[in-house]
């Protein structure tokens, strides 16, 4: 399996941010609440349910496309998941957060799902061919990325202006209390364009290689 | 040779059922979204009053009862509680506020506050809260002790790992405590229930006696369960438990006050103003981009919404940032959809297709693909449900209702009323799409 150079130093940045948020959790400075809200904080049942995503999303990818549109599907999430709770970690030491973090951190799986699944299966009917000869497995991918650019940033605006009708009409801990919704769509962009596509091709080209 | 009877044309009016059709929607929407604001009084048909449900700024708060806000968007009520010792830590106050949360969070309280300040613990809770019955919870220090007969404590509730309640009998009036002991318990209680059987142990709060259950035979799993108790004394003891004892008893200074709320500024209606100019920028945009396709899609969107908050209303959601970002969620993944659709019908009619074909494909494609979405993040939503008891189940619980809404309106009512406007108003492609080649439908 070989990523794409530009693919894999993405996720290693986002690999970085999330070890220096846990880092920074670990030695009591990060993830700072608001109101005391620390106390109401569980982070096992948090875990269970990253992971209950992570492999619903799996199994649902793999019904739905193949092996490598669940393992694409999973992997978004779990990069999701991970580095929104990692940017409320840090960003949160600003502003406070509440105790919605773990129910706001889920609400993150809506910009996920809207922006992988549209480019998975694109990409699959690019691969195919179609009408025309098909493409190969990297160029499907960019091409599908491409393809579901202004969906994306037009749904990526929506969602910003509604955290913004927020954000203008509260007060700083509301920030806190929405910062989940925009680190969860912050890393689905990020993912979306610069991680899973990749991701699916290298998996795609593997199967190739194989047949 | 008899003559074939000929059978009669009916010639139908497609366009008159297309208008039938979308005036019936159009008149149950506005009448809807009416009740939605103002509410009706039902006394007369022998039913309750059905409260307005969808939140409105101004004077007329009617749609708070429908809608409680917690204290994070609305007023709330601001209790000052005090350690009844003199001399007290500032980490104990910290442990104290941490404890005072744990109880308001297990008693479904989650738009509170708890803060240390001067000493104190200054308590924030929402307005509908029953503040004189949460005091006492508060204010109780919650050290379990388990003793003999003779008043020798031989465990403590540092030792219950879970506790719980259910009915102990058919009476349904009979709740029965049930605790899990750690290993320590488990063999503290072992060895009491041994020693004393036909004997009883009590179980002081406080130092006083809560219920002394007589011990038939020696109990050694770690686990027991107490009968005898009403509903609200074994919620109370087990949210007691649960949450662990305060380092000190408390007691309330003054009496509450008003506070407002927590998240917002001073001008509380602003976020519904701001949500609605969202929607209104949302709106224009559907407008500009799809036309009278846009149209139908922003009705379709304030339908879903205004059933979003139907819906919340009925489960008892509360007005709070967790229910708005359910629901709007919910309806990011329809706004998703809609654009999706129309950029996929625009696509086709630019290639030259009808409207009317051009629709029927992007829902067998594009459509595919926010079919796709609302299905996986059902699905989640429902596993959150089934496996999460706390935060992420009272949203899962909102959203999952507002992608069903979304998944019913987007598929099957967007889809049916846009074949109906296209019947009504005809397929020029530039009613569906800004920029588009002109084609009109065959």
């Amino acid at each position: 399996m070989r990523m794409q150079k530009s693919a894999l130093n993405t996720l290693i940045l986002s690999i970085l941010i999330i070890l220096g948020a846990l880092v920074l959790t670990l030695v009591g400075q990060g993830m700072r609440f608001s109101f005391g809200a620390e106390a109401t904080m569980q982070y096992m049942p948090l875990v269970w349910a990253i992971l209950a995503a992570v492999g619903v999303s799996f199994v649902f990818g793999w019904v739905r496309y193949s092996l490598a549109g669940a393992i694409t599907l999973a992997a978004a999430v779990l990069h999701d998941q991970l580095l929104s709770l990692a940017l409320c970690a840090i960003i949160g030491l600003a502003f406070g957060l509440s105790s919605y973090l773990p129910a706001l951190l889920m609400a993150g799986l809506v910009a996920t799902y809207a922006f992988t699944i549209p480019q998975i299966r694109t990409a699959r009917v690019l691969v195919r061919g179609g009408s025309s000869r098909g493409l190969a497995r990297d160029e499907a991918a960019s091409e599908s990325r491409n393809q579901h650019r202004p969906l994306k940033m037009v749904v990526a605006l929506a969602a910003l202006l509604i955290l913004a009708a927020f954000i203008i009409s509260g007060n700083k801990h509301m920030i806190g209390a929405v910062l989940p919704l925009f680190t969860g769509l912050l890393s689905a962009v990020v993912s979306s364009c610069l991680i899973t596509p990749f991701i699916w091709a290298a998996l795609a080209t593997r199967k190739m290689n194989k047949k | 040779m008899t003559k074939k009877p000929q059978s009669k044309k009916v010639t139908v009016n497609r366009k008159a059922i297309a208008a039938v059709t979308l005036v019936i929607a159009l008149a149950l929407t506005v009448v809807f979204v009416t009740l939605g604001v103002t509410g009706r009084k039902m006394d007369a048909q022998g039913l309750y009053n059905l409260l307005p449900w969808l939140p409105t700024p101004g004077e007329n708060y009617n749609w708070r009862q429908a809608l409680v806000p917690g204290a994070g968007l609305d007023e709330g009520v601001l209790t000052t509680l005090k350690p009844v010792s003199e001399e007290v830590k500032e980490e104990d106050l910290q442990t104290a506020a941490k404890v005072l949360m744990k109880r308001l969070s297990d008693f479904g309280w989650s738009d509170t506050a708890v803060e240390v300040k001067d000493n104190q613990l200054l308590v924030t809770l929402p307005k509908s809260a029953d503040v004189n019955y949460l005091k006492n919870i508060l204010t109780a220090k919650g050290e379990f002790t388990f003793t003999t007969p003779e008043g020798e404590v031989f465990m403590t509730g540092e030792n219950v790992t879970q506790a719980g309640f259910g009915y102990a009998d058919q009476s349904g009036t009979n709740i029965a405590l049930s605790l899990m002991f750690d290993g320590t318990g488990k063999e503290a209680f072992a060895t009491k229930s041994t020693e004393l059987s036909g004997q009883s142990i009590s179980l002081r709060r406080d130092g006083v006696v809560i219920t002394s259950p007589s011990i038939g035979e020696p109990i050694t799993q770690g686990t027991v369960s107490i009968p005898g108790f009403t509903l609200d004394a074994a919620r109370e003891n087990a949210v007691l438990l649960r949450s662990g004892a305060l380092p000190f008893a408390l007691t309330q200074e003054g009496e509450s006050v008003p506070t407002k709320a927590l998240l917002l500024n001073d001008q509380k209606d602003l976020l519904i103003y701001a949500l609605a100019a969202v929607l209104a920028l949302i709106a224009v945009y559907l407008l500009v981009r799809f036309r009278l396709g846009g149209l139908v899609a922003v009705w379709m969107l304030l339908v879903q919404l205004a059933l979003s908050y139907f819906f919340a209303a009925l489960i008892g959601a509360g007005y709070t940032v967790l229910t708005l970002s359910a629901i709007y969620a919910a309806l990011l993944v329809s706004f998703f959809a809609v654009v999706n659709l129309f950029i996929g019908i625009r696509d086709d009619a630019r290639q030259g297709r009808s409207v009317r074909q051009a629709l029927k494909d992007s829902y067998a494609t594009r459509g595919h693909a926010s079919l796709d979405v609302y299905a996986g993040l059902l699905l989640l939503a429902v596993v959150f449900i089934m496996m999460d008891q706390g935060i992420i189940r009272i949203f899962a619980e909102v959203f999952a209702l507002g992608l069903l809404l979304g998944l019913i309106i987007m598929h099957l009512l967007l889809r049916l009323l846009l074949n109906e406007t296209i019947h009504l108003f005809g397929g020029k492609t530039g009613l569906y799409a800004a920029n588009a080649t002109q084609k009109r439908e065959d």
